[in-house]
């Protein structure tokens, strides 16, 4: 079964870039090939100058490591850590000692200053995604991959979620790919790429 | 819910691997527990029938007065095999030359004797042995190699029984229900009940032995019983047990396993269903709530639960009924081709194991499954919209109320007592509450902040404190897993090495006797050269006339309450220069070697009983003399001991200066110097010997056949732990796929979280190990002091094997069965894998 077909597409530093598409075109996949989740059957990907596609697991995990943070649809916050832990962790996987201060930095700017102590569980969904979101931004990617980052709140904490993400991209200098099937959230970026059936079609 | 749904249901979750670990639970519950019962029940039952030899018969009724026809036709009439049988003694003359006789131990049987075992018979006096199926005929009479020594007679001779001349016509070495007792000293002789009324034996006032043999099964015997109770005074209903205490110690104490061995199999299988069962439903409350936004009401909801569970439990059951058969029959074979020697063929299975097996699966699913079930039937329909809307179910009251009166009808049921299942239930709430606190306070202390994704142990620790919940319940069933079968392995260990040194490698397998002093030498000399034990002893007969001048029977009555060995009966004495071996003297001082002093050495709880002490005089008769000794010393000695003589009085050697002695030796012969040991026989025809050899053979492969089934139950409860630990892990898989997916994703390497996860597991293991230990240790002192009657001591190898047993079992297991979710590629984040 094929996925994605004769997709050819660069993204420069600092861009804001969408890939929109129906459900089941294929934008997750090839979000998830772009951040080195995954690695094509055929094809070949480049990320902040290497060639992820040619990386074994455990290389890629580096490259994520260094480069590259994410936002999700669901969320994913691990339920048994705090905000404040939960928006460590990813520098307490690259073994950096400064974590406390950035986290609390972070939760503050998303305006969290004040629950930093509280479980995923004590939160709204809006709130879920603040934290997800000042997690991603901690470890001041290159990158950020978000994956319908509005898909599971409403509209308006949807948009305020989206100011959030846009400000903090352009403070912070980040290069973001966004996959999402809400126009006006693709409007928003400086270039879209729309995918049909697996391939480019915009 | 309709049948279809329920069907979709189940297809789509087997499909899912949803069901794989339920069923396997339930499979292997029902499989362990219907393998365990069935194979207990038809092994005790040919090892019942194995043992039945040593009675020649299932059951006996003995005798001193003739077995009434009314108790053979209630037999017969029951469809019981019968033979009946007397032993007597009576002088047995050479025809030929009648100042040739000897007293010898008359067994007249009827045609179908033995019912159970097999006679053994030599075609030459003291020649090799072979089994035979046949008796004497009528008219003629089998004896003991030494009596046609004695009497100086050949086949085809005629002897004298009473008045009966009959033809020997056979050379009988043993038979099954010979009996243990070394003192049986009458040579065997073996005739035709037909022939008893010429030989003129049985008058009024003559001792006869009456025994009537019989063969059947145990329902049959119990009828039989109760339908001549009333009458069986003064008449012995024996059974195998009685026949030789050893080998009912085995049985009662392999039964008393077995039951211990049965219902922990049966506890660890529960809590594996309600493990699984648990996680089963909680990933089932999406699909409910769906159901119910969809329209589904409760009711129909519980009934769907209902009939999902009865087809999860018809499948797994009958699952684990095949299962059980295969090892049922697998050991079987095994036990048939490689233990059984006596019975060629296991009696047939009964459908009890089957029944116990199939009830067994309906309770511990209803017992351990229902509750979690039932929760689904409170699922809200909120769910769709908020999947962490929490759950309202079923109080944690109906759940444990449920489990625990499951467990405790199945137990009583399984084990038919009260008070075994209350103790064993009491322990296992009691350990469960305390293992429970302790691993709390093992997995609280100080909390780490954050994840500490940094170190792999760091990472571990904190992983461990995060789901401290679901981490005690886990180191609270790995250690109770752990606990057990130590405990098992353990009351394993000390019954086979109790059985074992009931009967070391080298027990004397002969006893000679009659050994007169000009023998002596030869025997000795044998002793050195062909027995690898052995023990060689002076035998006089004395008994004890006076003490300090005072007649016995005076002395005595003023001892009314002493109820141990009497103090004028006749003993056997002995004498020696030396302390004899395993004797210590405890008072008193041994003599000097070649002392001309009349002194004594008398055994101590024995003195101390009558009173005696260093410093008395006693007066003994000794072959017609009267011989006045003072005690010297008090002997402590294990009375157990059973490769050498023991005696209560022990002389210098001079006392006997004019004495005539006999000798006694006590040896164990190795089969190769079975040929030495009958020249010597020949040599000294006159000596008496005895050959205890095939009954310490048959003791020690009934004790071999009981110690490797005990095995077995060992193994299969050894599964089940297995499988607990299995589902505990897997019950938490939920929440590590979502974590490992995550940091993955953020760049968490593989070496990172495999090492975390082993980590993990390890200290998991390590606490639960620790707190088995401890567990063990008490629960053993408990099971051995009272349960088994042994005497308690603390074992060193359960500290290490506790720790191997937890660390490298938890470890590996865990390891193995969360690596593959490493091996999921990170996109599964993407996926909703949470």
């Amino acid at each position: 079964m094929t996925i994605l077909r004769d997709v050819d597409i660069s993204i420069a530093r600092g861009e804001a870039v969408a890939i929109v598409g129906e459900s089941g075109s294929g934008k997750t996949t090839l979000l998830g090939l772009l951040a080195g989740l995954d690695v094509p059957t055929r094809g070949r990907v480049w990320l902040d100058g290497d060639e992820i596609s040619a990386f074994n697991e455990d290389e890629r995990a580096q490259v994520r490591a260094r480069a590259v943070g994410f936002v999700f649809q669901t969320f994913q916050l691990i339920d048994s850590l705090t905000a404040l832990e939960n928006v460590m962790l990813p520098a307490e996987l690259r073994g950096e000692r400064t974590a406390r201060e950035d986290a609390i930095r972070y939760l503050e700017r998303v305006g969290l200053g004040s629950r930093l102590k509280h479980y995923p569980r004590q939160l709204s969904g809006g709130e879920q995604q603040r934290v997800a979101i000042a997690r991603a931004f901690c470890s001041e990617p290159q990158v950020l991959f978000a994956d319908e980052p509005t898909g599971n709140l409403d509209t308006k904490t949807g948009h305020r979620i989206a100011d959030l993400l846009f400000e903090l991209n352009h403070e912070n200098q980040t290069t973001l790919v966004l996959v999402t099937h809400d126009r006006s959230l693709a409007d928003r970026c400086q270039s879209s790429t729309e995918l049909a059936a697996g391939a480019v079609i915009a | 819910m309709n049948l279809r749904l329920i069907l979709n249901f189940i297809l789509s979750d087997w499909r899912s691997g949803e069901l794989h670990l339920l069923l396997i639970a339930l499979a292997i519950a029902v499989g362990t527990v219907s393998s365990i019962t069935l194979t207990v029940d038809r092994l005790q039952k040919a090892m019942t029938k194995e043992a039945s030899v040593f009675l020649g018969a299932d059951r006996s009724i003995n005798s001193r007065k003739p077995i009434p026809d009314q108790f053979i036709q209630e037999a017969s009439n029951r469809g019981l095999i019968t033979s009946s049988m007397v032993v007597f003694n009576s002088m047995v003359l050479s025809s030929a030359d009648n100042t040739k006789s000897q007293l010898a131990s008359v067994k007249a049987v009827e045609a179908n004797y033995p019912l159970r075992g097999k006679l053994r018979v030599a075609e030459e006096p003291f020649g090799p042995t072979t089994e035979t199926t046949e008796i004497p005929n009528p008219g003629e009479i089998w004896m003991n190699s030494r009596l046609l020594y004695i009497l100086d007679v050949e086949l085809g001779d005629q002897v004298d029984v009473g008045y009966a001349p009959l033809t020997v016509s056979g050379i009988i070495e043993s038979e099954p229900d010979r009996g243990f007792s070394m003192l049986d000293l009458s040579p065997r002789v073996l005739m035709r009940m037909a022939d008893i009324a010429a030989t003129q034996v049985i008058q009024p006032g003559s001792q006869i032995d009456y025994r009537l043999l019989l063969v059947g099964d145990d329902p049959t015997f119990r009828d039989l019983y109760s339908a001549i109770e009333a009458d069986l005074e003064g008449y012995r209903w024996r059974n195998v047990r009685d026949s030789d205490a050893r080998i009912g110690r085995a049985l009662e104490r392999a039964e008393s396993f077995f039951l211990i061995g049965g219902s922990m199999a049966v506890l660890l299988a529960g809590v594996a269903i309600a493990l699984s069962a648990n996680r089963y439903a909680r990933r089932h409350f999406d699909h409910v709530g769906i159901l119910k936004t969809l329209g589904a009401r409760p009711r129909a909801v519980l009934w769907g639960c209902l009939g999902l569970l009865l087809l999860i439990g018809l499948i797994g059951i009958a699952g684990g009924l095949f299962a059980g058969a295969a090892i049922h029959f697998g050991l079987v074979w095994y036990l048939t081709e490689h233990l059984l020697t006596n019975v060629t063929e296991v009696p047939p299975a009964s459908i009890t194991p089957v029944l116990t097996g199939i009830v067994t699966g309906f309770i511990c699913l209803f017992a351990f499954a229902l509750p979690p079930f039932l929760d689904l039937v409170s699922v809200s329909p909120l769910r769709v919209i908020r999947r962490d809307f929490r759950r309202a179910g079923v109080s944690s009251l109906i759940t444990y109320t449920c489990a625990i009166t499951g467990i405790l009808g199945l137990l009583i049921w399984y084990s038919g007592s009260w008070s075994f299942t209350l103790w064993l239930l009491l322990g296992i709430v009691a350990v469960t509450v305390t293992f429970g606190t302790v691993a709390i306070v093992l997995l609280r202390g100080g909390r780490l902040l954050g994840m500490q994704a940094g170190s792999v142990w760091r990472l571990a620790l904190s992983g461990l404190q995060r789901r401290n919940v679901e981490n005690t319940g886990q180191i609270v069933v790995f250690s109770l897993v752990i606990m057990l079968l130590m405990i098992l392995y353990l009351v394993r260990s000390s019954l086979v090495e109790e059985w074992q040194a009931q009967l070391p490698a080298d027990t004397p397998n002969h006893v000679l006797l009659n050994i007169s002093q000009a023998q002596r030498d030869d025997v000795a000399q044998f002793i050195d050269r062909y027995a690898s034990d052995g023990d060689l002893a002076a035998f006089y007969d004395g008994r004890v006339v006076a003490v300090n001048g005072e007649p016995v029977r005076e002395y005595q009555r003023r001892w009314l309450n002493m109820a141990g060995p009497r103090l004028s009966s006749g003993r056997n004495l002995t004498w020696s220069d030396e302390v004899p071996a395993n004797n210590e003297v405890v008072e008193g001082e041994w003599w000097s070697p070649g002392t001309e002093d009349k002194l004594v050495s008398v055994e101590s709880d024995y003195a101390r009983g009558w009173g005696l002490d260093v410093g008395d005089v006693l007066s003994f008769r000794i072959q017609g003399q009267v011989v006045d000794v003072e005690i010297s010393s008090m002997r402590a000695l294990e009375w157990n001991e059973n490769a050498q003589f023991n005696f209560f009085f022990v002389f210098p050697p001079k006392v006997f200066d004019e004495i005539p002695s006999s000798y006694r030796a006590m040896i164990y012969v190795p089969d190769e110097h079975r040929s030495e040991l009958s020249q010597l026989i020949a040599r000294n025809p006159t000596m008496t010997v005895i050959d205890v050899d095939s009954i310490i053979k048959q003791v020690q492969s009934v004790i071999d056949r009981v110690t490797m089934a005990v095995e077995w139950i060992l193994i299969l409860v050894l599964t089940s732990g297995a499988l607990v630990l299995l589902a505990s892990i897997q019950a938490s898989r939920d929440s590590r796929i979502k974590e490992h997916a995550l940091l993955r994703s953020m760049g968490g390497t593989k070496k990172l979280i495999l090492g975390s996860l082993t980590a993990e597991f390890l200290m998991l293991g390590l606490m639960a190990g620790l707190v088995a230990i401890v567990g063990a240790e008490l629960s053993l002192y408990l099971i051995e002091e009272q349960l088994l009657e042994f005497e308690y001591a603390t074992r060193p190898e359960i500290w290490l094997a506790g720790f191997l047993l937890g660390g490298g079992i938890v470890a590996s297991v865990g390891y193995l069965s969360t690596r593959k979710l490493v091996r999921l590629p990170p996109v599964t984040i993407l996926r909703d894998a949470g």
